[in-house]
């Protein structure tokens, strides 16, 4: 397993757990797409991978390596990259100037530029518009840039929260389907999505979290035809 | 209609197809790029309108320079036929319309049930400090608590939320003013779908009391299920309106928005 996680709490400041005794696990090449209720614990979780809150309890093993606690730099340098919530760009600075920022941690220029090379491969916006200021770009544009930045260092795991979160349709359906070539390609991906049926049809694999632990994991289309997640998480509706 | 008309205290109950709101030849720029140009619309009282375009159209600016934060260069804003281009935000709220934001704008360190109270209280800052929250008006921020499945984290500070959490407080906070017209940014992002629902049939009752709604929203299932009329920005300017029918075999608007 790539990720492996056991019996995981955490929480914030002197609140109550936020997760409460998650186990997960994700072999590598997996997409899995987390959907549940607001306030499930989602975006607690892909926190607490990447390092950026620490794990009260429980254990976070990352290719065998117990990681659970370690610094988000660290973590970033064994691969895993987080695409936070809302937006991440630096928008000041040019596309092409945010994409050296993803590559701070490659000392070696050669592999640095070679992934760039890769990221402009799957996003050719960086190139398009590699002198405009980020924060010019419209959300989509600005989301792609944001994943090419996570992926210029060829992480091995990618935490994605909710990337389609304000988006228009035609951007959306963009990202989602960058998200499906990065995972042909071999990269493990964690998803957050709100738009259940889009991630859950994009992913491989879905898991409904609910009040800070995993209730159901199952694979992405079956759980989109189960009557109960469809009445409990999905809706009754279409939804995009 | 006229600019001079006094503001009405009652609640419309039916579309009576008079203006609740009017946008007139409005241009907004921001150091010379045009956001805003001759933008104009109208929305009818007790509709439920959607606006719709594609990211950086110009619908979140213009629910700026609607409701006070922003000042067009050019063209005029109606609130039941009074011109409000100059007037402060909280006059605005003063008129009978409040607004939610996309990325949403509380009261971090205040509780949850704080901040319900805070729309409420807007004319006496120093009640909103010294009051206690009793009565009516807890039963009713408590109630509208429960409908967003918030009841639990009253007591907690609403920067303890998540992004999701903080919309529907957001949401319910709104509706604790009981505003005649409430424009909404993007009221199902980030939302669970079965609670997008939720939300949906609370603006169908709503409406059906005679709340006004304006609502941007990217999501198509809830746009086409909930709005009539839908009125579609590009570059700054509307493109197309009509019905949710109309708009979505509309060629242009599938050119400009929801086409592949």
């Amino acid at each position: 397993m790539l990720l492996e996680i056991e019996g995981l709490h955490a929480g914030y400041g002197g609140g109550d757990d936020v997760l409460r005794g998650v186990d997960i696990a994700l072999a590598e090449g997996d997409f899995v797409c987390l959907i549940g209720p607001n306030g499930a614990g989602k975006s607690t979780l892909l926190r607490v991978v990447s390092g950026i809150l620490r794990p009260r309890r429980g254990t976070i093993h990352f290719d065998g390596i117990d990681v659970a606690g370690r610094r988000p730099d660290l973590l970033f340098r064994l691969g895993i990259a987080h695409v936070p919530q809302g937006r991440s760009t630096f928008p000041q600075m040019t596309v092409h100037e945010n994409l050296l920022m993803g590559a701070y941690s490659v000392r070696d220029h050669s592999l640095a530029r070679e992934g760039l090379r890769a990221a402009a491969a799957l996003f050719p916006i960086v190139i398009e518009q590699a002198d405009r200021r980020a924060g010019l770009l419209s959300g989509g544009e600005q989301k792609q840039v944001e994943i090419a930045r996570a992926i210029v260092t060829a992480p091995r795991l990618m935490l994605l929260d909710e990337p389609t979160l304000g988006l228009e349709p035609r951007a959306a359906r963009t990202v989602m389907s960058k998200m499906r070539e990065l995972n042909q390609q071999g990269m493990t991906i964690l998803l957050v999505e709100q738009n259940a049926r889009t991630g859950l049809g994009a992913a491989r694999t879905g898991c409904v979290m609910e009040l800070g632990t995993i209730k159901l994991r199952g694979e992405g289309q079956r759980l989109l035809d189960d009557p109960r997640v469809k009445r409990l998480y999905l809706g009754e509706r279409a939804a995009v | 209609m006229s600019a001079a008309s006094a503001p009405s205290a009652a609640v419309a109950t039916t579309p009576d197809g008079s203006p609740a709101l009017t946008v007139s030849g409005i241009d907004k720029s921001f150091g010379g790029i045009r956001a805003l140009t001759g933008c104009s619309l109208i929305v009818t009282t007790g509709s439920i309108t959607s606006l719709i375009g594609p990211n950086g159209s110009g619908k979140t600016t213009l629910f700026n320079c609607m409701t006070g934060f922003y000042r067009p260069e050019r063209g005029e804003v109606y609130i039941r036929g009074i011109p409000v281009v100059g007037k402060r935000p909280s006059d605005i709220v003063h008129l009978g319309v409040m607004r939610t934001f996309q990325v949403t704008r509380l009261f971090r360190r205040m509780t949850v049930l704080e901040n319900m109270i805070v729309p409420v209280r807007q004319l006496s800052l120093r009640s909103l400090f010294t009051a206690a929250i009793k009565g009516h008006e807890r039963d009713r921020a408590e109630g509208l608590l429960e409908f967003v499945g918030l009841q639990g984290l009253r007591d907690h500070p609403a920067e303890s939320l998540s992004f999701g959490q903080q919309k529907l407080l957001e949401l319910a906070a709104a509706l604790m003013a009981e505003p005649e017209i409430l424009m909404l940014d993007e009221p199902a992002g980030g939302l669970n779908p079965v609670m997008i629902e939720k939300v949906a049939g609370h603006i169908r009752d709503l409406n059906a009391r005679g709340m006004t709604f304006l609502i941007i929203e990217h999501n198509m299932g809830f746009v086409m299920d909930l709005c009539d009329p839908v009125i579609v920005i590009h570059r700054g300017t509307v493109i197309a309106q009509g019905s949710p029918e109309a708009v979505r075999e509309d060629p242009i608007v599938l050119d400009a928005y929801l086409g592949d």
